[in-house]
């Protein structure tokens, strides 16, 4: 998975533990996994869904999910 | 990452240091690199000239490489050391969740009411539905003021009382109604169109955001999320080109990472600071979380972990124990500490997915590897993370790789990241697919493995399993033994890929009554990383670690390393070397002038403080800092990137496993474990070994008895305690015998590697599967392999012989 | 856990009045306490009243009489399974008791709680489910997970019977002393000990609520006894039985002239095999003759949708354990103690 593939910004509020998304000289630990391993969570739910009642991950938590916030937000 | 094909070492490891005397601020040096008594050679790094001098290989060094007791030995074995449920604090309430008592259900109300008139509760705190702009996915749900209950155990409010005997009780007094809605806990029928939906609403599409291949073009189908596909070159035309093909369908369960301290808190919300005690993995996850959640700045957040009592993967971020407990505190005015009971723990805070795989392998003759193709599908509950390519796409050398990954949702507690994520999943299949073609190949498995593996560390592994009385002791030919108990041996390999947090400094002190101290937020999650620091000071300062204090575990230190990935000691070690060779210089100039030499005159060894030129006789290091010009001298370091920059290194091993099958009872013994391992410099070996021990142990566990077991019909897990969910006891563990490699790198001022995920949890599975064929002709492929499995696969398997 | 009153008593007499007083009021015996702390921390167990008989002094020791022994009711497992004369004479239940749970229980587990503890069933001894045990009118276990249940008299409620102790104690043709302070003393044989469950699935034993259970008799040995217990687990550190077997034979040479063949985690309640039995009486115990009353002993067999591996297992107990009772096999290395 490279850095370009990643063409969007994950909402701010996904998290993971991320076992490969520190990528060897990440100084971002929250930095979204990117491998099919990882797990996912919601800041604001604590939990595998949104407040939308979706789940999140890397793939879903993007512009236009109605729960998304921007990082710079 | 981990899709990524990895470069063989010897690639990358010269030619760093073309133009090093032109940058400014760099120099060249030459550090060890390969493994001593096998391959060690030198290699040029070109570095920030204000690194500290090269450490030189283990044997060469005082206290760094060599095995001084655990720093905090004592203070584990006798008590003394504070975990967060030995948190007491003036005033403190006990809380305790309402948990979810079916799988999937809308709330209608939560009474609250009874529980709140028994005296002693102080407190009560329902999770709400902060719906705030969201627009519910499915248009079907009625907006509901809490949010979807989507497995049993899921917390849904929480009880703050005086005492945990009350909390409890008012606990049981909260009056949940349930709107209960269709549930699926199996994974074949989750699979199925007809199916309940555990995220109803309408699926996701391909493409919707990203492109293909990553997990942005991940497309959801039903209760599927996937595949996660990853194709590298024709598999189709690179199992045409193969001579020999095999393929096999392997099952693994669902395991719970099953830590001896559950998940907690102790949470203290003052008006100008909350201060968390957590039993965590991260105090800086913690903290970001805690921060982040309430709006708090982070620097009114403060995260401690004195004592900590396992995580596995399982313990990162505050967690609903972390807002729910720190909420009631700041409602109650009073600290609240919430500990999880051994059946939330089983429950709520994760596991390890489960896997049903596809394996395909291709290979010519020789051994060459034409095409690899995996499917899998696993279900990591009600999230996602259930991909076990790691090993497939990693271990060996491929032509063409197809691998197509598939989450399956369940009305089960989500998955958290668990030890290797995906990989003890994945090594079980592909570790007993390789011996199978091994035999089709009619190669050794060690033959075969020199032919597909190129990494240098790992063929050295090879060569001490090869020479290893244990595998010379196996017989090649399976099932030879005559008697009902049949002795096997089998090995696996692992791997595991170099990360580093970046997040990783630290501070050291040196005051002028001659003590000398780390301070740094990390948490030392039982591995030893506080034993390690010390080290670390002690090779510095010539001091011994008794005599340095290393103090961790709180936010108020400088930035560590959340412990997952194996980052710890590869990303923390060189920020507190860097350090303490600053403070050192420092100290050395604050003392010349009184010693009447200059700094670079003076060693510090022993416990002494002497001179090269013999300008003056050793004093010892309490009197020389006696001389200091200030009360303290001091240095803040943080990590800088590794050295060769770009260049991925793997850890792995080559571990086998002697079993004795009971053909009769079903009952598989394991007798012994070879282990030999790689990660980087071991720092401290015997700490290294500890994990390595724990790593085998627990993935022994895994292989023979540890099953989440979910009721079909009502969804409720029937094992949520440890004495049903089987976990490996006293009498499970085998003669285990670890061999630990040096393998230097030249990455860092420690060149300090990690050694958590591939120890030999990974490789234990397949090592025993290998095993299980050699001792009886027949391939097992689902796990846990309990004596009802081990029948099945006996008596429907006609005994055959793989040759070799 | 909820609330209760904890009654410490230091005397049989204490003890009995305390049951007398509250019997049918909520008043539980608690000796080692180890099964039902269990039960009351799972909510299974919801007493109003502990009646404590673990420091009643007289209520504990081994006895040998000349009709054989008296066990105290509060003598422990550990103490059982280490007695010489136990050793030598009555193996089976040395083996038994040694070969429960773990050594830290059989430190504090009493004999008599042992015999008294509830029947394994994770669906039973669980808050999540109401069932026949908990006098409700539904099991879990038939169409649920069923993998360690009862292969035997499973018809009603398919859980299964827990101690090692009883399978011993039926072999060797044992009765318990149970004492009342209205009725005074009786002798129950185990045989007529426990309850079926298609009886009363809430009762396991005969034993009344004013009731203590204040001893184990064992008859003298008869002549060329030999016997042997021996456990299977899934593991061999704190499991429960998946099989396990006990064999009482009285040989005259090689030959025997009478054989008791005893399981325990094949049924609701611990079992004898007549079948088995009659395999090898009046003949030499040989592997052949063994495998064939092991095989015996599985004629009714009725498993459930996950355990039909046990009917597997069973006999493979058997046989090993008739053998190593007739000192014809080691102790089994797959087996657990």
């Amino acid at each position: 998975m490279s850095a370009t593939e990643i063409k969007v910004l994950p909402c701010q509020c996904l998290r993971t533990k991320n076992p490969y998304g520190t990528t060897p000289q990440s100084a971002d630990t929250w930095h979204p996994g990117t491998h099919a391993a990882s797990t996912y969570w919601c800041l604001r739910t604590m939990g595998p869904a949104g407040p939308d009642e979706h789940y999140v991950h890397l793939a879903r938590c993007i512009p236009g999910r109605s729960c998304y916030q921007a990082p710079e937000d | 990452m981990a899709t990524t094909k990895l470069t063989p070492a010897e690639e990358t490891m010269l030619g760093a240091a073309v133009d090093a005397a032109t940058t400014p601020g760099m120099e060249t040096v030459t550090m060890p690199y390969g493994i001593p008594g096998y391959t060690l050679t030198q290699v040029e790094r070109q570095i920030p000239s204000t690194e500290p001098p090269v450490l030189p290989v283990n044997k060469d060094l005082q206290y760094i490489g060599k095995s001084p007791a655990r720093w905090d030995a004592h203070a584990k074995v006798s008590g003394a050391g504070r975990y967060t449920a030995d948190i007491q604090l003036p005033g403190m309430l006990y809380a305790k969740f309402v948990n979810a008592a079916v799988p999937h259900a809308r709330i209608v109300s939560i009474d609250t009411s009874a529980a709140e008139k028994l005296p002693g509760v102080k407190g009560v705190y329902i999770i709400q539905h902060l719906l705030g702009g969201a627009v519910l996915r499915n248009p079907s749900l009625d907006p509901s003021q809490y949010p979807i209950v989507r497995y049993a155990g899921q917390p849904i409010a929480a009880v703050a009382a005086t005492l945990p005997h009350i909390a409890e009780e008012a606990a049981l007094l909260v009056k949940v109604q349930y709107d209960a809605k269709p549930f699926v806990v199996d994974m074949q029928k989750a699979r199925q169109s007809n199916s309940p939906q555990v995220f109803p609403g309408p699926a996701d599409q391909a493409g919707s955001a990203g492109g293909g291949g990553g997990p942005h073009g991940v497309p959801q189908t039903g209760n599927i999320h996937g595949p996660a596909v990853h194709k590298v070159g024709d598999a189709e035309q690179g199992f045409k080109d193969a001579d020999v093909v095999v393929e096999s369908k392997y099952t693994t369960q669902v395991q719970t990472h099953s830590a001896l301290e559950t998940h907690g808190v102790v949470a203290d919300w003052k008006p100008d600071m909350l201060t968390v005690w957590a039993s965590t993995q991260g105090t800086a996850s913690v903290r970001e979380e805690l921060a982040a959640y309430f709006k708090l700045p982070k620097s009114q957040v403060r995260v401690i972990t004195e004592f900590m009592g396992g995580g596995f993967g399982a313990k990162f971020g505050a967690g609903n124990p972390g807002v729910v407990a720190a909420a009631l505190s700041k409602q109650t005015g009073a600290p609240v500490r919430l500990m999880l009971d051994r059946k939330e723990e089983h429950l709520s805070v994760g596991n390890r997915p489960s896997s049903d795989q596809t394996l395909k392998i291709g290979a010519k003759k020789d051994g060459t590897i034409t095409a690899i193709q995996l499917v899998s599908y696993g279900t990591a509950g009600c999230g996602t993370g259930a991909g076990c390519a790691g090993p497939a796409t990693n271990l060996y050398k491929w032509a063409t790789l197809h691998t197509e990954e598939n989450d399956v949702f369940i009305n089960a507690g989500p998955a958290t990241a668990m030890r290797a994520p995906g990989h003890p999943q994945g090594a079980f299949a592909l570790e007993q697919t390789i011996d199978e073609l091994a035999a089709k190949l009619n190669m050794e498995p060690l033959e075969l493995r020199d032919k597909i593996d190129e990494n240098p560390v790992r063929r050295v592994e090879r060569q001490i399993v090869r020479e290893s009385a244990l595998w010379k002791s196996r017989n090649p030919m399976p099932n030879a033994d005559r008697g009902s108990i049949k002795r096997g041996v089998g090995l696996s390999q692992s791997v595991w890929y170099r990360h580093i947090n970046m997040n990783s400094a630290a501070e050291v002190r040196v005051h002028r009554d001659g003590s000398v101290e780390v301070l740094s937020a990390v948490q030392d999650i039982g591995t030893g990383i506080k034993t390690v620091l010390a080290q670390v000071l002690s090779e510095q300062f010539g001091v011994p670690p008794e005599k340095v204090s290393v103090k961790i575990g709180d936010t108020n230190y400088p930035v560590g390393p959340n412990s997952g990935g194996s980052v710890t000691t590869a990303s923390l070690t060189p920020a507190v070397r860097d350090a303490a060779w600053q403070a050192s210089q420092k100290f050395l100039a604050s003392i010349a002038p009184a010693l009447g030499t200059t700094p670079d005159d003076l060693v510090l060894t022993n416990g002494e403080v002497s001179s090269k030129s013999g300008k003056m006789q050793p004093i010892s290091f309490r009197r020389a800092a006696a001389k200091m010009n200030t009360d303290e001298v001091s240095a803040q370091a943080k990590r800088i990137p590794d050295y060769n920059q770009g260049h991925y290194d793997t850890y792995g091993g080559v571990d086998v496993a002697e079993i004795e099958v009971d053909t009769e009872t079903g009952l598989i013994r394991v007798k012994k474990i070879f282990a030999v391992h790689d990660c980087g410099r071991p720092m401290n070996p015997s700490q290294v070994i500890n994990q390595i021990n724990g790593g085998l142990i627990q993935g022994i566990s895994y292989t023979l008895y540890e099953h989440r077991l979910l009721d079909p019909n009502f969804g409720l897990m029937v094992n949520h305690n440890l004495e049903q969910y089987k976990i490996a006891g006293s009498r499970e563990v085998p003669e285990l015998h670890v061999e630990l490699i040096e393998s230097y790198i030249g990455q860092s001022s420690t060149d300090a590697s990690g050694i958590g995920e591939a120890a030999g949890v990974m490789s234990a599975a397949a090592a025993i599967g290998n095993a299980f064929h050699n001792a009886t002709g027949v391939r097992i492929r689902t796990m846990p392999m309990t004596p009802s499995v081990v029948l099945e696969a006996l008596s429907k398997t006609p005994q055959r012989s793989e040759t070799v | 856990m909820n609330q209760f009153v904890l009654a410490d008593c230091t005397t049989e007499s204490g003890a009995l009045s305390q049951l007398g007083q509250n019997a049918g009021k909520g008043a539980v015996v608690k000796a080692g306490g180890v099964d039902l702390l269990d039960l009351m921390k799972n909510g299974v167990a919801t007493p109003t009243r502990l009646v404590n008989i673990r420091n009643i002094s007289g209520m504990r020791g081994i006895h040998e009489t000349p009709q054989g022994l008296n066990i105290g009711a509060l003598t422990t497992l550990t103490e059982i399974s280490e007695h010489p004369a136990i050793r030598a004479h009555y193996t089976i239940l040395s083996d038994a008791c040694g070969s429960a749970a773990t050594p830290h229980i059989r430190n504090v587990a009493t004999v008599g709680g042992n015999l008294l503890q509830q029947n394994r069933c994770w669906y039973f001894r669980s808050d999540d489910f109401a069932c026949l045990k908990k006098g409700k009118d539904v099991c879990f276990a038939f169409d649920g997970l069923n993998q360690y249940h009862a292969i035997f008299d499973n018809g009603t409620c398919p859980s299964v019977a827990p101690s090692s102790a009883a399978v011993a104690l039926l072999g060797l043709n044992a009765s318990v002393e149970l004492t009342s302070a209205k009725k005074g003393k009786r002798v129950v044989a185990i045989k007529d000990f426990y309850v079926q469950p298609d009886v009363n699935p809430m009762m396991r034993t005969v034993i009344a609520p004013d009731e203590l259970l204040t001893a184990v008799i064992v008859p003298k040995p008869a002549a060329g006894m030999r016997s042997a217990y021996q456990k299977y687990g899934e593991k061999r550190s704190y499991d429960w039985a998946i099989a396990d077997a006990g064999v009482v034979l009285e040989m005259d040479g090689n030959i025997c002239k009478r054989a008791t063949i005893v399981m325990g985690a094949a049924s609701p309640v611990v079992r004898s095999s007549p079948k088995a039995e009659a395999l090898l009486t009046g003949k030499p115990i040989t592997e052949e003759t063994a495998r064939a009353a092991g095989k015996a002993a599985m004629e009714g067999a009725q498993p459930l949708s996950m355990n039909g591996y046990k009917v597997q297992l069973f006999p493979v107990a058997i046989y090993r354990t008739v053998l190593l009772a007739a000192g014809q096999m080691d102790r089994d290395p797959s087996a657990v103690g």
